[in-house]
C-alpha cells in the first residue's frame, strides 16, 4: 500500500484517516493510504502535497519545527492549487530517473530501451509531434553539443570522473556528424560543417557581489538573490575567470540557471537556506547531467518515433537510440551514488505507476479527463515495462 | 475573455471554434519536467476577429499577415479602421518568452472589434466608433512567432528567434561601443542560434554594443545577439518593410517585465511625444497598478530596437514600449515568463485606456519630417494631449 503526503484545510472534512504529522492554523497535513483515498465518493477535502513520504522528509529537512509549517504552505501553492496541471510531468520525471537503476548488461540495456519507448511515447511524442524533422535533428544535434559542452567544461571536470577517457563525447559528437550530414543532404550544407555552439552557464555564489554582472544578470531577464556577503546569479562558465581576476571569490551553486529558477520557485527561505548550505560542498552536477542524459535519450526516441516514416532519418535515428540505450547505463552509473542493479528498478517503477494510478483519480476528481487519460496510457506503458521485467 | 494564452496555432484546434482551447505539456520554468497548460489558437482567433470585424465593415478581409519567419510561420496581423492617412501600429511578443506581450495587443484589438457598433448608444461606443472611423490600425501581435513556438515546446526561458548562423572557423569581430571605445570578441567556430529582434532593426546605432546589446554570437543563447548585420533577421524586415509602407502615425511595442512605459531617448524633448507618454502613463497609474514613465535608455541602454526605430524613421511620431507585468521577476510572477493566467485579464485592462489614447494621437496632425514637433502654445499642447488621452479615462473594458 502506498502513502502520501496529504493536507486537510481547516473546515474541510475527509472520510480517509490522516496520520497527522504536523497542524498550522490553516489545517493539518499527514499521511495518508492511497486505497482508502481512492476509494472515496467525488471529492475529498484532501490535498496531495507529496507523492510519497520520503519526498516530504526531504523537503523538510533541517528545518525547524515553525518554518515546516511554512514550508507546507508554500507546497500547496506552488503543487497542490493544481495536480493535474503537473500530473504527467511528476509521473514522467520519476520514470526517467529510474533509468539510473538500470546496470550496463544486456538484459538492462532492452529494459531501458522499452522504458524511453514508453516515456517518449507518452511524453514528448505528444508535444513535438507536429515539428518538422530537421528541426528535430536539430535540437538532438543543440542536445547532444550542451552534453559534449558540459562534460568539457573546467568546473564539471574539477568535480568528479563523469567522462574521464571521452566515449561519451565521442559518441554524441559522432550522433551529432551524422545527423548533421543528413540535413546537409537536405539543403543545409553547413550543418556538415559545424556542430552547434553551447555556452555553458553556472549559477554562483559571488563575493562580493559585482554590479557589472549584477546588471548583465537583470537584462537577460536572470533571478538574483543576495545572500551572506555577496550575490547568488547565473552566468557564463566563460566570464567567471575574469570576475576572479578582479578579486571576487566565485563559487558554483547549481550547475546551470534552471536549477537556481526552480528552488527560487518551489521553496521557501529557510528551505532555500538549508539547500544553499548543501550546495556550498556540492553544486550538484552528477543529478543534474543525469537528467540531461536522460532527456536527451527520450528526446531521441521521440524523434525517431515522430519520424519514422522517413526512412534514412529513420534508420539513422533508430541505429543511434540502441547505440545510447546500450550505453546510458555506463554514462548514468558513472555519476549514481548508489549501485544500479536490474534488481531495484522494478520496485522503483511500480511505485512510479501506483503514484500515476492516485494522479489519475485526482484529474478525473476535478474533471481533467484528457491529462487522466494521458497519465493513465503513461502509467499503462510503464506497467508493461515492469512486466517485462518479471518476464 | 481570454483565460489562456496563444500559441502561434495547433493542429488539434484546425477548424475548432475560436477560443476553444487545448491542453499542451509545456516544459516548466526550470527545465525539469512538464506542465500542462491551456493554450488557444492565434490563428483561429485572430481568423475570428476578422471576420468579426468584416462583418462590421471596419477590418481590412485581405490582411492575414505581413511576413513569414525563419521557420516559415505567418506573423499574424489585423488591420481595423477606416481612415488610412492616420495609421497606427501594435507589436507584440519580440522576446519569445513575454507571453503576455501577445494577449495586451490581441485584446486591444478583440475589444475594439467587439465594441464597435455603427449606431453608438453611449458614450464609450461613441469614442470607439469615433476612433475605428477615423484611424486604420495594425496588430502584429506575434512578431517572433518560432520563438515563441520553442518557447512553449521546448525551452520556457528561450527569447530569440530561430534563426541559425554558422560559423565554419574561428573568428574575430571588432565591436564598438554605444557610447565609445571597443572590444575584440573572439568567436568560435560553430553553428549559433537565436537573434535579438529587437536588436536587430537597421538603427543608425545597430551592433553598438551595449550592457544589453551584443555582437557576440555566443550570447545568442541569451537572447542580446544582434545577429550578424543590420536588419538581418525576416521577421525584423517584416516589420520594417510594414513601417515604410504605411507611414504610422503612432507606435506601441509590448515586452515584459518591470512595469514601465518607456519612450525613445531622442524623443526626451519632444513636447508631443511627452505629453502623449505622460497621458498613457496616468491612464495606466489610474487603474491603481503604476508604471513607472522613463526614457528606455534609463532601464538599460539598447541598440537596434523597434522604439528607437520607429522614431527615427518616423520623426516626432509618438512609439512606446510598455514593459508590463511583472513589476519584479520572481518567484511570485513564475520568472515572467508564463505570467500565471489569472494575470492576463488585469494586464489588458490596465494598458487599455493607454492603448486607445495611443491611436488617438495618430489622429493629430504631427509632421512626418521633422525632428521635433514645435508646438507654438502651450494651450495648444494641452488640447492635444487632453484630446489624445482624457476621454478614455475611466472608460471600463
Amino acid at each position: 500500500m502506498s502513502v502520501r503526503v496529504a493536507f486537510l484545510p481547516v473546515g474541510s472534512v475527509s472520510a480517509v484517516h490522516l496520520d497527522e504529522l504536523g497542524r498550522i492554523p490553516a489545517g493539518a497535513w499527514g499521511a495518508v493510504d492511497d486505497q482508502p483515498w481512492m476509494a472515496t465518493e467525488g471529492s475529498d477535502g484532501l490535498e496531495l502535497l507529496y507523492l510519497s513520504q520520503e519526498e516530504y522528509q526531504y523537503a523538510v529537512r533541517g528545518l525547524p519545527p515553525d518554518e515546516i509549517g511554512q514550508a507546507v504552505l508554500h507546497r500547496r501553492k506552488t503543487f497542490s492549487a493544481d495536480v493535474p496541471g503537473q500530473a504527467l510531468g511528476a509521473v514522467a520525471q520519476r520514470a526517467s530517473a529510474c533509468l539510473g537503476h538500470l546496470s550496463d548488461d544486456a538484459t538492462a540495456a532492452g529494459v531501458r530501451a522499452d522504458l524511453l519507448n514508453a516515456l517518449a511515447s507518452f511524453t514528448a511524442v505528444n508535444r513535438l509531434a507536429q515539428t518538422a524533422p530537421l528541426d528535430l535533428l536539430d535540437f538532438l544535434r543543440e542536445g547532444d553539443a550542451e552534453i559534449v559542452a558540459e562534460l568539457e567544461s573546467p568546473s564539471v571536470r574539477a568535480a568528479g570522473d563523469f567522462d574521464r577517457d571521452g566515449a561519451e563525447r565521442e559518441t554524441r559528437r559522432r550522433f551529432a556528424a551524422a545527423l548533421g550530414q543528413i540535413a546537409a543532404s537536405r539543403g543545409q550544407p553547413e550543418k556538415a560543417r559545424t556542430l552547434p555552439y553551447f555556452d555553458v552557464e553556472r549559477t554562483y555564489f559571488v563575493t562580493p557581489s559585482h554590479s557589472a554582472i549584477e546588471q548583465r544578470a537583470k537584462i537577460v531577464g536572470d533571478p538574483i538573490r543576495a545572500w551572506r556577503d555577496g550575490v547568488i546569479l547565473p552566468m557564463p562558465e566563460r566570464m567567471a575567470s575574469d570576475v576572479r581576476a578582479f578579486g571576487h571569490s566565485v563559487t558554483v551553486l547549481f550547475p546551470a540557471s534552471g536549477p537556481f529558477i526552480g528552488a527560487l520557485t518551489a521553496l521557501t527561505p529557510a528551505q532555500f537556506e538549508v539547500e544553499l548550505a548543501e550546495r556550498m560542498t556540492s553544486p550538484g552536477f552528477a543529478p543534474y547531467l543525469n537528467a540531461r542524459r536522460a532527456q536527451q535519450a527520450t528526446l531521441r526516441v521521440a524523434a525517431y518515433l515522430i519520424t519514422g516514416a522517413d526512412a534514412e532519418i529513420g534508420r539513422v535515428l533508430a541505429e543511434h537510440a540502441q547505440e545510447e540505450a546500450s550505453r546510458l547505463g555506463t554514462w548514468l552509473a558513472r555519476d549514481a551514488a548508489q549501485a544500479p542493479g536490474l534488481d531495484a528498478m522494478p520496485a522503483k517503477l511500480v511505485a512510479v505507476v501506483e503514484a500515476a494510478t492516485l494522479l489519475v483519480t485526482l484529474c478525473r476528481r476535478q474533471g481533467r479527463l484528457a491529462i487522466a487519460s494521458k497519465v493513465e496510457a503513461l502509467a499503462r506503458a510503464l506497467t508493461h515495462v515492469v512486466q517485462d521485467v518479471g518476464s | 475573455m481570454a483565460a489562456c494564452y496563444h500559441v502561434w496555432d495547433h493542429p488539434d484546434l484546425q477548424g475548432k471554434d475560436a477560443f476553444a482551447s487545448v491542453d499542451i505539456d509545456v516544459p516548466t520554468i526550470d527545465g525539469s519536467s512538464t506542465e500542462t497548460k491551456s493554450f488557444q489558437s492565434l490563428r483561429n482567433d485572430m481568423d475570428k476577429l476578422r471576420s468579426d470585424g468584416v462583418a462590421k465593415g471596419i477590418v481590412d478581409a485581405g490582411i492575414v499577415d505581413v511576413g513569414t519567419s525563419t521557420e516559415g510561420r505567418q506573423l499574424w496581423a489585423l488591420k481595423i479602421g477606416k481612415r488610412p492617412d492616420h495609421k497606427v501600429l501594435f507589436t507584440g511578443c519580440h522576446h519569445a518568452r513575454e507571453w503576455i506581450s501577445v494577449e495586451v495587443p490581441f485584446l486591444v484589438a478583440k475589444f475594439l472589434i467587439d465594441n464597435y457598433t455603427p449606431t453608438p448608444s453611449d458614450e464609450k461606443e461613441k469614442r470607439i466608433k469615433h476612433l475605428l472611423d477615423n484611424r486604420e490600425i495594425w496588430f502584429v501581435p506575434l512578431v517572433n512567432p518560432d520563438g515563441h513556438n520553442h518557447s512553449v515546446l521546448v525551452q520556457r526561458t528561450w527569447r530569440p528567434n530561430r534563426k541559425e548562423y554558422a560559423f565554419d572557423q574561428d573568428q574575430v569581430i571588432k565591436a564598438a561601443r554605444f557610447g565609445g571605445g571597443s572590444r575584440t570578441i573572439k568567436v568560435k567556430a560553430g553553428s549559433y542560434r537565436g537573434v535579438d529582434l529587437n536588436r536587430n532593426y537597421p538603427t543608425a546605432t545597430w551592433g553598438l554594443e551595449t550592457p544589453a546589446t551584443s555582437r557576440d554570437p555566443a550570447d545568442s543563447k541569451y537572447g542580446v545577439w544582434a545577429g550578424p548585420s543590420a536588419g538581418s533577421e525576416v521577421e525584423t524586415q517584416a516589420i520594417v518593410a510594414l513601417i515604410a509602407a504605411q507611414n504610422f502615425r503612432s507606435s506601441i511595442t509590448y515586452h515584459n517585465f518591470s512595469q514601465l512605459l518607456l519612450f525613445p531617448d531622442a524623443a526626451a524633448h519632444d513636447t508631443f511625444v511627452q505629453d502623449v507618454g505622460k497621458g498613457m502613463s496616468k491612464l495606466i497609474d489610474a487603474n491603481g497598478n503604476p508604471y513607472k514613465y522613463e526614457s528606455g535608455n534609463t532601464l538599460y541602454p539598447t541598440t537596434g530596437d523597434l522604439m528607437e526605430y520607429c522614431y527615427g524613421v518616423l520623426p516626432g511620431r509618438p512609439t512606446f514600449t510598455p514593459e508590463v507585468r511583472p513589476r519584479e521577476n520572481g518567484p511570485v510572477s513564475s520568472f515572467f515568463s508564463g505570467l500565471p493566467e489569472s494575470e492576463i485579464e488585469p494586464t489588458f485592462k490596465e494598458n487599455l485606456g493607454a492603448a486607445l489614447a495611443l491611436i488617438n494621437c495618430a489622429g493629430f496632425d504631427a509632421p512626418a519630417k521633422s525632428v521635433t514637433i514645435k508646438w507654438t502654445s502651450d494651450t495648444h499642447v494641452g488640447q492635444v494631449v487632453r484630446n489624445c488621452w482624457k476621454v478614455f479615462q475611466g472608460l471600463s473594458p
